[in-house]
């Protein structure tokens, strides 16, 4: 299957009053044509600052420090403004966690959501017939009421929906949906995520979903990759991770999960918080100081990338005679 | 409805409240008017004629009721100074202080805009700190300052502009426009200032909103999300400012008509004062107070059917 | 401490008003001449050695009558923010804190001053009173008032909500505690900037008045004064306007440089 996105080896560095620090430490991530894949972590890990990457929106004061990220086989780090004026909306688009402030205020929703067709070309009258196919397909049913809305008269959950549809506007390769149901109800939650699963597949259109989330990713995506303090610790099948993590962050990070089946029972915690980005350490496992099986060896060396069928992880306790090549 | 209702309540009272402000203010005047027509030497009966006449002898109520109901029908009493209607008086001197403060205001628009919007676009810290500077510097000088170095310049050394003097619009649109572009640029400089500013910091707020965000992942032009977004939600708030503007205009305008010799309000203000005109002066005030009240009314509105977040409530 | 140092804005600004500052404190113990000594010899004549300013149509020392001048507007100055903010600043809190209706009355009372665009105040003042300090001193007040007001009022209308207020409400803090200790610092800045440009605004209106000869009388000096006698000379002899122009400027800009860096710091 054909690779959308494929990032290899990419780091990133934020400036931080001068001093440079590391935020994404060598990742490698590919998205096949049409997969839904999702990346998951804690606040600060870096995901959203890979997910902006693949955008061309990372902020001013960061600096790429190695690798390439291609998008449908092009390097977008080399990208100028024209490139992503072509790229955006076409081949990748991106959603964000705040609904409620994403839309401008002054402008109906329907008109913005043709804006996304009508600036890279199509005429007004037939970006509005698409504008209300799509709205049709993620589930509006008064189309031409809300049509002629403004965002403060719609609620979060629709708002979303209709930054969906503006986003999907110009049939882009790739969506990259961060965080987008982090503000929404919990039932709203749903219905978002399965209109944004049902309409990307529909359009062929591959999805990488940003959560902290790995339950909720679950439902919609194939693979996920799980981030920590800028590396990817571990990645593979959604479903195989769930039932058996690898990697004692995300066996952590999945028992610390409320859900129905642990009700009753303490919830544990993950022991520590993550650390800031200007006291991390780059010797070592970034996850030992936190992790209750660490030894030794995880302080001072990185852990190696290893390989077992379709999982792929870092931890110095996965050994090679249980079947973990290194890759 | 209801609160455009409300409001246009809510103005009436503090026209009403101007009124009352403005004659007390007035009634604790020293001095009698008689004696200031008659002269210091009148004989006690005319003076006391004349009281009556000028109906000096009410109690404060009774006369502010008088001077209220005539100042509603438009009689405002006879200026002590000239003889004349005082609302004759103002009414010719309306015209110049109206050219000269719309015009004001426009040049402070179209100066303000352009370069508020150069001030926000200013990456590099030198451009922008001077730029912000020169603004701080045109906020910072007295329009009568201004006024002074734009005659000197423009009407002596280049004699392009009449120093003085007031051609009305009815007689001839160039000469018009040669007596009141000075005054106004004079205007302009501070009012413009105070523009560059307030857009400016709206505009880097606009900027930094979400909405930009989701417009630039769709692959919009920068120039475009300029102009077409964060533009006009950035002058949303600086309209909001337009009813201080005016009241700095209006007020400029009192100085400024002294300065280049201009018929207006303000000069017939400052001479009301000189001459303790005091009908015409009270009219003046009221009159002035009511335009400043009016305006920020009207601003009020159209702020209020800009902004559809207020409107459709 | 250190960060405001730190700020372009406010060091400048301060550099510009301790010139100013400086000048008319050092007038206090020392002229070079009577203020109002005048000398038609010496009409007009151009910044010497004996005259570092040069002198005015009637032979009068610049400098020293800017030294005297500046001292007034300064004072002024002080006297008037200080006032407008001793009676603006519990208006404005109390409207913003209490709210309803005593917000509604208190700015009723406010948004009445405020349509009499400042200059017209101080005008009806003169013309009651007669054109003195005392005049423009109650002027101006009532020109710095609603602005104090206004801040004051924006400052607790924003944070009587927030949450540290409430906390402190729940752990049963008196009223005068949380407006002394909790929400008046975080305006604190809020207030000194308008005091700042507040000042900025008192000397501007005061040239302003001097000017149309409304203002401080003859003899004794002041900016607009000296600009109104100056402006006929301004081609003969440009020295006459030039200084109290710019000292007036640097006075003027320099407080609104410091409003400025304020916010810049707060930011």
């Amino acid at each position: 299957m054909k690779k959308v996105l494929e990032i290899k080896n990419y780091s990133l560095a934020l400036n931080v009053n001068g001093l440079l620090k590391q935020a994404v430490n060598n990742i490698d991530l590919y998205v096949e044509e049409g997969e839904a894949v999702a990346l998951v972590g804690e606040s600060g890990c870096g995901k959203s600052l890979t997910a902006l990457s693949i955008a061309g929106l990372t902020p001013k004061k960061s600096q790429v420090l190695s690798g390439e990220i291609l998008l449908n086989q092009e390097n977008v780090l080399s990208y100028h403004d024209q490139d992503w004026r072509r790229v955006r909306g076409n081949e990748v688009s991106m959603i964000f966690q705040e609904p409620m402030t994403a839309l401008d205020p002054l402008y109906k929703v329907g008109l913005q959501i043709e804006e996304a067709s009508t600036i890279h070309g199509l005429s007004r009258k037939k970006a509005r017939v698409r504008a209300q196919q799509l709205m049709e397909k993620v589930g509006f049913n008064d189309i031409d009421k809300v049509y002629k809305m403004y965002p403060h008269q719609l609620s979060g959950g629709m708002r979303q929906r209709i930054l969906i549809c503006i986003a999907l506007m110009e049939s882009p390769t790739m969506l990259i949906a961060d965080e987008p149901t982090t503000a929404l109800d919990a039932m709203v939650q749903r219905q978002v995520l399965y209109t944004m699963k049902d309409v990307s597949s529909s359009m062929n259109t591959s999805l990488l979903f940003i959560s902290h989330d790995l339950d909720l990713v679950s439902q919609v995506c194939r693979r996920v990759y799980v981030m920590y303090q800028g590396k990817i610790v571990e990645s593979g099948l959604c479903h195989d991770i769930l039932v058996e993590p690898s990697h004692p962050y995300t066996r952590d990070l999945l028992s610390s999960m409320p859900s129905i089946h642990k009700r009753g029972k303490e919830l544990p915690a993950i022991k520590g918080s993550v650390p800031s980005l200007e006291s991390r350490k780059n010797k070592g496992c970034p996850f030992a100081p936190r992790c209750k099986q660490a030894m030794p060896i995880c302080l001072e060396i990185n852990p190696p990338n290893t390989q077992k069928g379709t999982r792929k992880a870092s931890c110095h306790l996965l050994k090679e005679e249980n079947g973990w090549i290194p890759c | 409805m209801l609160y455009l209702s409300r409001k246009l309540l809510s103005t009436l009272i503090t026209i009403i409240l101007a009124a009352v402000v403005t004659f007390l203010v007035f009634q604790i005047l020293p001095g009698d008017p008689a004696l200031v027509i008659l002269g210091p030497n009148a004989d006690p009966a005319q003076i006391a004629n004349l009281h009556q006449s000028m109906n000096l002898d009410g109690s404060a109520v009774s006369r502010f009721l008088t001077w209220v109901s005539a100042a509603a029908k438009g009689d405002f009493g006879t200026s002590y100074r000239y003889g004349t209607s005082v609302t004759g008086l103002i009414n010719n001197a309306f015209g110049v202080t109206l050219s000269l403060g719309l015009l004001g205001l426009l040049l402070s628009v179209i100066i303000g805009i352009p370069f508020g919007v150069l001030l926000a676009k200013q990456k590099s810290k030198g451009k922008g700190m001077v730029l912000s500077f020169f603004s701080q510097l045109g906020l910072s000088a007295p329009n009568f300052l201004v006024g002074i170095l734009l005659i000197s310049l423009f009407t002596v050394q280049i004699p392009l502009f009449p120093s003085m003097g007031y051609i009305p619009f009815s007689s001839s649109i160039s000469a018009w426009f040669a007596s009141i572009f000075l005054p106004a640029l004079s205007l302009a400089v501070g009012s413009s200032a105070v523009i560059v500013r307030y857009l400016s910091t709206s505009i880097i707020e606009q900027n930094e909103m979400d909405y930009v965000r989701t417009i630039r992942a769709t692959g919009e032009k920068e120039s475009l999300i300029l102009y077409k977004h964060v533009l006009r939600n950035s002058l949303i708030p600086v309209i909001t400012i337009f009813g201080m503007l005016l009241s700095e205009v209006l007020g400029g305008s009192i100085i400024i008509e002294n300065v280049f010799s201009l018929p207006g309000i303000g000069k017939l203000l400052t001479s009301s004062i000189t001459s303790r005109d005091l009908p015409l002066l009270q009219a003046l005030v009221l009159y002035l107070s009511i335009i400043v009240i009016v305006c920020n009314f009207l601003v009020d509105v159209v702020y209020q059917l800009l902004d559809p977040r207020i409107r459709l409530e | 401490m250190s960060v405001y140092f730190k700020n372009k804005s406010f060091v400048l600004g301060l550099i510009f008003i301790s010139l100013v500052f400086s000048l008319s404190f050092v007038g206090l113990f020392y002229l070079p001449y009577d203020p109002n000594q005048i000398d038609i010899a010496a009409k007009l004549q151009g910044v010497s050695r004996s005259h570092l300013l040069g002198c005015d149509n009637l032979g009068r020392d610049i400098l020293s009558r800017l030294m005297v001048g500046s001292r007034i507007s300064i004072s002024l100055g002080f006297l008037s923010v200080a006032l407008s903010f001793l009676i603006g600043t519990p208006l404005g809190a109390i409207a913003g804190y209490k709210g309803g209706k005593s917000d509604e009355v208190l700015m009723k009372f406010i948004d009445t001053l405020m349509s009499f665009p400042g200059i017209l105040l101080a005008l009806m003042l003169v013309a009651v009173l007669g054109p003195s300090f005392t005049s423009m001193l109650i002027a101006l007040t009532l020109m710095g008032l609603p602005r104090f007001a206004r801040v004051v009022r924006g400052g607790f209308l924003s944070n009587r909500n927030k949450t540290y207020v409430l906390s402190s409400k729940a752990r049963g803090a008196s009223t005068s505690r949380i407006i002394w200790n909790h929400i008046l610092p975080h305006i604190s800045i809020d207030i000194l900037n308008t005091a700042s440009i507040t000042f900025a605004t008192s000397v501007m209106s005061e040239a302003g008045l001097s000017y149309l000869g409304l203002g401080i009388q003859p003899p004794n000096p002041s900016f607009g004064q000296m600009l109104s006698g100056a402006q006929s000379y301004i081609l003969i002899a440009p020295h006459y306007i030039v200084s109290p122009a710019l000292l007036l400027i640097l006075l003027v800009l320099g407080f609104n440089l410091i409003g400025d860096g304020l916010r810049e710091i707060q930011q």
